[in-house]
Formats: C-alpha cells, sequence, structure tokens
C-alpha cells in the first residue's frame, strides 16, 4: 500500500482525538500535491470509516477557519478603523440632519434666521403646534450625535498613538485612522508603495486617470495634512510626494517593529522646509 | 429540462425555481424541503437555469474557491457529498460557517486560493469539479495551480471577473486572453457570457488535459 507522503496529511502527528492539535494542522500544515487522503486515514488506523473521516474534518476545520478569522479580525487596527468609519457616518449624518433642522425650522418660523435664535424664538412662542415638540426631538438628535462624534475622536485620539506611534505622529491620529481604515488594515498599509498611500481616497479620479479621461490625482485623503493643504497648489504635488513617502516608512516602522523613532520625523520637516522655500509658498 | 434527484425545477407560488434539498439559508421560497436556487445572487445557478453541464451531480466531491457567503455553496452542499469551501477573507467565512453549522459535508478552509500547497494537506485528490468564482487578479493561475486536485475525468467551471483582473481593458480582451492561457492545460467546452444578471462576466465550463 502506498503511504508516500502521508507524513504531510492534515491527521498525521497530532494528538489523538484532540480537534485543538487538528485544527493547528489545518491552519498551518502544507504540503505540494494532495492525496487520497480519506483511504490513507483508514488505511493507517486513524479512524475505521470515511463518515468517520469526514466528521473529524469537519469538526477541525470548522474549529481552524473560526479561530483564524476572529484572530484576522479581532486586531487593534481593524476596531479603530470601524471607529473611524463611524464618526465619519457620524458627521456626514449631522450635516444632513443639520440642513433639514434648518430648513425645517425656516418653513415652520417663516423667517430667514441661523438655527439657535430660530429655536428661541419658537420656544418663546405661547402657541405651540404639535411640530413644535418633533422640530426640538431632531436638534436633541444632533446634540447627541455631536457629543458622540466628539467621544470618538477622543478616543481615535488616545489610542492611535499605541497602535502607529510614528504614523501617527508625523500624520496626526485621525488621518493616520483614516488611511489604515482605507488600506484595509495596518499590515495591508505597510505593503502599499508610497504612490498608492498618496492617492489613497482618491480611487475615483485615479481610475478615470487610468481610463485616460484624467489628470492623475496628486494627493488623496492626505489632503487634509497641513503640509499639503498649507503648501502652495503649485508645490502640493511634490509636497504630497514626500509626505507619502515618509508616511509609508512610518507605516512600515510601525506594522514590522512598533517603536517610534522620532528621526523619521524630522526628515521630512527637513524636506518640506526645502520643498517649500523653493518658492511660490504662501 | 430532465427533473433528477440532484436539483430540479419546481413551482413554488406560481413562479417556477430552480431547487436544491436542504434547509434554508438566506430567507429563499421553498416548498416540501425544496429551496430556490436563485440565479440572480448565484453565477452557478445562473448557468444551470440556462441548460448548461456544469458536472454538478448526486455523490460528487467538489473544490469550491471564493466560497463568499456560502450562498452558492449551501446549493452545492445540497447536491454533492463533499464540499471543500476555501474563502479568503475573514467576514464572508462567518457567514460561511453558519451555513456550514447546518451542512457537516462543507469543509470550511480560511486559505488563499492563489497558494494551494497552503490547503494540498487537507484537500484530498481526484475531485470531480473544481468551481471557481474569485475576485482577484490572476484568475486563470489559479485554475491552472488548482488543477491538481481534480481527477483525470473532473471538470473545471471557472467564472472569470474581468473587473477584477483590469477595469480599464475591454472585458472581451481579457476573456479572450484567458481562455487562450486556460487552454494550455484545459479543454474548453463551453463558454457563457452571464450578462443578465452579472455584468462582465465569463463562465467557462472545462476539462483538465492529461
Amino acid at each position: 500500500m502506498d503511504h508516500e507522503g502521508i507524513e504531510s496529511a492534515w491527521f498525521y502527528q497530532t494528538i489523538p482525538e484532540s480537534t485543538l492539535s487538528e485544527s493547528l494542522e489545518i491552519e498551518e500544515g502544507s504540503c505540494i500535491s494532495p492525496r487520497s487522503w480519506p483511504s490513507m486515514a483508514i488505511e493507517c488506523g486513524y479512524v475505521s470509516t470515511a463518515e468517520e473521516y469526514y466528521s473529524r474534518l469537519y469538526d477541525s476545520a470548522f474549529q481552524a477557519a473560526q479561530k483564524s478569522a476572529s484572530d484576522l479580525t479581532q486586531t487593534p487596527d481593524r476596531q479603530i478603523s470601524h471607529a473611524i468609519r463611524t464618526m465619519d457616518d457620524y458627521s456626514r449624518i449631522e450635516n444632513e440632519l443639520t440642513v433639514r433642522l434648518s430648513e425645517w425650522l425656516g418653513d415652520y418660523t417663516g423667517l430667514s434666521q441661523d438655527i439657535s435664535n430660530s429655536l428661541e424664538t419658537i420656544s418663546t412662542q405661547s402657541h405651540h403646534s404639535h411640530f413644535h415638540a418633533h422640530i426640538f426631538s431632531l436638534h436633541n438628535q444632533l446634540n447627541s450625535l455631536s457629543i458622540e462624534r466628539e467621544k470618538l475622536a477622543l478616543f481615535i485620539e488616545s489610542e492611535m498613538p499605541h497602535i502607529a506611534p510614528n504614523l501617527t505622529q508625523m500624520a496626526g491620529p485621525l488621518l493616520a485612522a483614516r488611511l489604515i481604515s482605507i488600506a484595509g488594515s495596518l499590515e495591508k498599509l505597510a505593503k502599499k508603495p508610497s504612490g498608492t498611500l498618496q492617492v489613497l481616497g482618491a480611487e475615483n479620479a485615479l481610475f478615470a486617470h487610468l481610463r485616460g479621461r484624467a489628470t492623475s490625482p496628486k494627493h488623496g485623503v492626505i489632503y487634509t495634512h497641513e503640509y499639503i493643504s498649507k503648501t502652495h497648489p503649485s508645490l502640493r504635488g511634490k509636497a504630497a510626494r514626500a509626505l507619502s513617502g515618509k508616511l509609508s516608512i512610518a507605516a512600515r516602522v510601525d506594522y514590522y517593529s512598533g517603536t517610534l523613532n522620532p528621526e523619521l520625523h524630522s526628515d521630512l520637516l527637513k524636506k518640506m522646509d526645502q520643498i517649500r522655500s523653493r518658492g511660490g509658498n504662501k | 429540462m430532465t427533473p433528477s434527484v440532484d436539483y430540479q425545477y419546481l413551482n413554488i407560488r406560481g413562479k417556477t425555481h430552480l431547487v436544491t434539498k436542504g434547509p434554508p439559508v438566506y430567507g429563499e421560497s421553498t416548498k416540501n424541503g425544496w429551496r430556490a436556487w436563485d440565479p440572480s445572487r448565484s453565477k452557478l445557478g445562473s448557468v444551470i437555469t440556462q441548460d448548461i453541464d456544469v458536472g454538478l451531480s448526486k455523490n460528487v466531491k467538489v473544490l469550491y474557491l471564493g466560497a463568499a457567503n456560502g450562498t452558492t455553496v449551501s446549493h452545492v452542499a445540497d447536491v454533492a457529498s463533499i464540499v471543500y469551501a476555501v474563502e479568503f477573507s475573514p467576514q464572508p467565512m462567518r457567514d460561511l460557517l453558519n451555513v456550514a453549522r447546518s451542512r457537516t459535508n462543507i469543509i470550511p478552509l480560511l486559505k488563499d486560493a492563489r497558494r494551494p500547497e497552503t490547503y494540498s494537506h487537507v484537500v484530498e485528490s481526484n475531485l470531480d469539479l473544481l468551481i471557481q468564482d474569485v475576485a482577484t487578479r490572476g484568475q486563470v493561475k489559479i485554475a491552472l495551480e488548482n488543477k491538481r486536485f481534480l481527477s483525470p475525468t473532473g471538470k473545471l467551471f471557472l467564472v472569470i471577473k474581468a473587473r477584477s483582473e483590469n477595469v480599464v481593458t475591454h472585458p472581451g480582451l481579457i476573456f479572450k486572453s484567458y481562455i487562450e492561457d486556460l487552454s494550455q492545460e484545459y479543454a474548453i467546452l463551453k463558454t457563457k457570457k452571464l450578462t443578465s444578471y452579472h455584468k462582465d462576466h465569463l463562465a467557462i465550463v472545462a476539462e483538465p488535459l492529461p
């Protein structure tokens, strides 16, 4: 009987009857050519029937997949991605509701004034229509959304230095979190070339460019960084390249070593001074 | 349309559906234990309703690459005897695990289909059907690399998503070069553009060459 290659099988050399050791082997084992594992397992006495083989395999594979899936999703950078996306959702919804409130108030009072004055006007009215309560409740919802958004921002600011110290120092906690969330994880960000990092968040512009319909985007979400937004427009492309280059180095240091390296930041400062002093900086 | 025990066509509440037998998964219509296989949610289902033989029949052993949430996998598992379901991304894997809870013939594997050596120690050789529906670059290379699991009489059902390969090039050109590359190791039996439900996708049924 041909048992060649059996030493690579997922069930070989595992602790007998241990789903845990089998699932570890499923996660971490490897081999080049597949074989008739079920019949080999029966021949070597690991199981006595094919049904038993598949039932053991099912239990161990299920456990392995469950464990590796949660190992991949329960990481701090995944959680921070959710936090920053929630924060961005909050501010989007806040904007929408603010527009709604101000339109409603304008129509309700018939006056053109800002939200707080309008609310004051209607709260001093002695005669309330039944719309009144709903307008106030909308206003309260808006307030609590804004409080929640600020709490989330504080949370991200306190967490980010632990998750990506160099990236946070260079980009600021919110931009750093946004970069991680767009890339998917710190690992994926660290493995992206700096030219990709430079245009993260400008995907529509990038694909329009690739289809030949537009010029290439100079920057994506890193635009919010003052090194770019406060640099003269004619030098922003250059500044974006310099910044994204250092940001991707920072992301790599954070992912592979995790310790703060202040030299990185001073390198970037020097480079930015150089670019800005070349003229045109307003 | 020959009704068979594997899957058949059944009238549920005035509408004819392709159906398989098994516990419901995603809120599909059911009747007497049979459940509708929605062709708009499943590329494989859509091809089967067009009367194309993909090699899915009772008791086959299947390797499914790109199992995703397990919608299509659940129907395949209703028919097949064993389905090795490979999915790379942890989020859809959670849904797939829920599907596998009610179907013990699904072997869930959180693995990268581009690296078959990471699951060759689990997935057996001589399988009857290789189903591939992955949204990544290098889709043909994956089909070639995973040929090692197929029996010489087995079949490949491959869905190529042109947009995963290159968003800029015209899909027709991508399909053409794909079929050429695939022909090195597979005999193409049938190709079908999935225009109605799944845009820019090409389904291919093929047999491994010796």
